[in-house]
């Protein structure tokens, strides 16, 4: 029952070691280190503070769906809205 | 926002331990409605961590279900992606979580290194079929793989110092292991070091047992009843009414080395970290799980119904499911955290002991690095209060 929980990233560090990603309706920071060339604009599935992998918009937004559909996402979870973003499930 | 993979919450304090949960147990009722094809898509999508494991027992199930006895060389393969999952993840624990305990960072480049060579591997073993489908075929699994071999010498450099094969052979009881640790300065043979040398390795240790093997018409029981009593189950099971363990150290009792451990130090610290360092090896062994034999539904199971038990990296990952026609009517999952953080469980009875014999200044790492050899698949937060 291991969930990865798909986020979109909105800044890299000018090390490239951390990001920030939009993981509902706040930000936070995780770690790149498993990873190579992410940028901004990816989804990536991120597990205790780590990026796994890329995975595509449309994977993300399906898999957000459903875990909005199994109740373990709250209502303060839609994804934050960026600029030319579009909000999952919508 | 609440994190949707929940969190454990262990707390130590004067009176004992307490261990709550926020993970999503009831998730698979989203399931329920569904078919079968789009069941076996979303469910390795939606538990991706595990994701080998938890489509092998959804289609094992659904297979049972319709009736189907599953290929033996689909069988085999499905278990050695399973097994290379299990690598991986023990990997996570041995070059992330392990360096810590010595105060080192974690070894994110050998980390990433063995997350692609993991990916390869994988694609070999699914290249040209699709396993994740009822009734599948496919041929034997190629005899060579170099990206196995690849994970094997990465492996080599920086955990044994040795080829896994030759770690097993030559590190078979406690005085080999002994002699390992000496002299060997990967950061997992250092931490066995100092783990003996510090007089740590039965910490721990508790009379929390095994899960046995169960029977399928027994556990079908418990996972067939009122959702709400299902549901209890789940989030907090037991067998013959005690809390059980399921984990690396179960799978590997009967291992020489592992049995060898468990006879001086119980299940205490030292024999779970040995356990994942010989899961990884043997895993890592080119004949592990490379033959099959055809798996025909357990018997005792009404019809429609599949019952799937597979052993996960982290312990015994059930799935239940009863179809009608091509859809899910129930569909229930027992994992291994639920047995292995139950509140009176191995983890709650092994910090308690910790608590007893450790002094307040090394508590809360050494409760942390125990609770990581019993290896949640989520975050925890470890809250103190104890003085």
């Amino acid at each position: 029952m291991c969930l990865a929980i798909p986020a979109r990233i909105t800044a890299i560090d000018p090390t490239g070691e951390t990001a920030r990603i939009a993981l509902g309706a706040v930000t936070r920071e995780c770690s790149l280190a498993l990873i190579e060339d992410a940028a901004v604009g990816d989804y990536v599935l991120v597990h205790v503070g780590y990026a796994l992998n890329r995975i595509s918009e449309e994977e993300a937004q399906e898999t957000l769906a459903l875990m909005r559909e199994a109740g373990v996402l709250v209502d303060d979870a839609e994804p934050v809205l960026m600029d030319g973003d579009h909000r999952a499930g919508a | 926002m609440t994190n949707p993979a929940g969190r454990l919450r262990i707390q130590l304090h004067p009176g004992g331990v307490g261990i709550t949960s926020t993970r999503p147990v009831q998730a698979a009722r989203l399931l329920v409605g569904r078919d079968t094809a789009q069941t076996l898509r979303l469910l390795p999508a939606l538990f991706s961590v595990c994701a080998s494991a938890q489509a092998t027992a959804a289609v094992t199930a659904i297979e049972q279900a319709l009736g189907l006895t599953t290929n033996p060389n689909v069988a085999a393969r499905r278990r050695q992606l399973v097994a290379a999952e299990t690598v991986r993840e023990h990997l996570w624990r041995i070059l992330l979580d392990w360096p810590c305990s010595l105060s080192e960072p974690p070894d994110t480049p050998t980390m990433a290194a063995a997350m692609a060579a993991d990916g390869a591997w994988r694609a070999t073993l699914t290249a040209g079929c699709d396993l994740f489908v009822p009734g599948a075929d496919a041929g034997t699994a190629p005899s060579t793989d170099p990206a196995r071999l690849e994970l094997a010498n990465l492996s080599a450099r920086q955990v044994f110092g040795l080829t896994p094969n030759t770690w097993l052979t030559q590190v078979d009881a406690l005085p080999a292991l002994l002699t390992w640790a000496g002299g060997t300065q990967t950061a997992a043979a250092r931490l066995v070091r100092r783990v003996l040398a510090a007089d740590w390795a039965g910490l721990g240790r508790s009379a929390v047992s095994a899960l046995p093997e169960l029977p399928a018409p027994d556990l079908d029981r418990h996972l067939a009843g009122a959702q709400p009593t299902v549901d209890a189950f789940v989030a907090k099971p037991t067998w013959d009414g005690a809390p059980r363990e399921t984990s690396a150290l179960t799978r590997q009792l009967d291992w020489p080395l592992v049995q060898d451990l468990t006879g001086h130090f119980g299940n205490g610290l030292l024999p779970r970290l040995v356990a994942q360092l010989t899961e990884v090896a043997r895993g890592l062994t080119a004949t592990y799980a490379v033959t099959g034999t055809p798996c025909p539904p357990p018997p005792g199971l009404s019809v429609g119904v599949g019952l799937a038990q597979v052993q996960a990296a982290r312990g015994l990952l059930v799935h239940r499911v009863r179809l009608a026609g091509e859809h899910i009517a129930e569909y229930r999952i027992l994992a291994p955290t639920e047995w292995n953080f139950h509140p009176s469980g191995v983890v709650a009875a092994g910090l308690a002991g910790i608590m007893e014999h450790t002094a307040a200044a090394t508590l809360e790492p050494l409760a942390r690095l125990f609770i990581t050899a019993v290896d949640p698949c989520v975050d925890f937060d470890l809250i103190s209060d104890h003085s």
